[in-house]
């Protein structure tokens, strides 16, 4: 697909940014976390899919797009700062590891880097917040969370991917 | 499904959270517990030397941000009750150790334990 902004690729783009939401909305009314602080990420399959069809640029502005209106539904504004800025950081660093190391890492590589950095950085901002480095003593817990759910978004990414890809080409 | 760089990536992300782990276990988290500070929004609340503390004490921590239940004992602190909505910080369960937090993002509390430790850490907290 062509990277410009013609009303068809709004359109479809806009459609992803509410899959998006919907995912993240569904994952915070039935999945609960056994971990305090960690969470599946189901969103992620449709910013992996994102990077495949539209290129970085365009997956970075979905992403942040569908944390901003997603966090409205799931966590109040408080959690608005950590959820952009972990969206931001997941998606550029899976435009990175898309750009530089698949085919040799799959999406499921990709997936869990992308988590590992979801929570480095929301762990950063916290700690910008509360002022205190501490914090990263929680980040071996979130890393094997984020090992975890990669894992498992990055094997959904794969799944739909085969499927929405091949319709991707086409438009 | 699974590449050689998956495995490679999955390897070195356990790795790194051990690393982590350690660091934090065996460097950081040393020393013996003195006391409990409270910080709301990034400003000390209040201290509470444990060795005043005889059995348990409870408590509350208002802000303009929620209120939450803290208790104290002779060893160390939990988190009882939160206005917040995830309970983050009642999940994490007791802290005990130097250096260990509980936080509860929402409410902007975080609750940590103060000792004497071989590292400066403690003071470079900005």
């Amino acid at each position: 697909m062509k990277k410009t902004f013609t009303p068809k690729n709004i359109g479809i783009m806009a459609l992803f940014v509410s899959i998006g939401i919907i995912l993240q909305y569904v994952e915070s009314r039935i999945l609960i976390s056994p971990v305090p602080g960690g969470k599946l990420g189901l969103s992620n399959i449709v910013t992996i899919i994102n990077i495949f069809i539209f290129g970085g640029g365009n997956a970075v502005i979905i992403s942040i797009l569908r944390a901003f209106l997603g966090t409205f539904l799931t966590g109040g504004v408080t959690a608005l700062p950590y959820s952009i800025v972990g969206a931001l950081f997941a998606t550029l660093t899976m435009c990175f590891v898309k750009k530089y190391l698949y085919p040799k890492v799959s999406m499921v590589g990709m997936s869990i880097l992308g988590a590992c950095a979801h929570n480095i950085a929301q762990l950063a901002v916290a700690s910008i917040v509360f002022g205190s480095v501490y914090l990263f003593s929680y980040l071996p817990m979130l890393l094997v969370v984020a090992l975890v759910s990669g894992t498992v978004t990055g094997v959904g990414a794969q799944i739909f991917g085969k499927r929405i890809l091949s319709i991707g080409e086409k438009i | 499904m699974l590449t050689r760089g998956d495995k490679v990536i999955m390897i070195v992300v356990v790795f790194a959270a051990m690393a982590v782990y350690c660091v934090f276990a065996f460097c950081l988290f040393e020393g013996q517990a003195e006391a409990v500070s409270v910080f709301v929004d990034g400003k000390e609340y209040a201290t509470y030397k444990l060795s005043a503390i005889s059995d348990t004490k409870t408590v509350e921590i208002n802000s303009e941000f929620g209120y939450n239940v803290l208790e104290i004992s002779a060893h160390g602190a939990r988190m009882l009750d939160a206005s917040c909505k995830d309970k983050v910080d009642i999940q994490s369960g007791e802290i005990t150790k130097p250096g260990q937090m509980l936080v509860c993002v929402p409410n902007r509390v975080t609750v940590r334990i103060v000792g004497k430790s071989k590292s400066n850490v403690d003071k470079v907290t900005y």
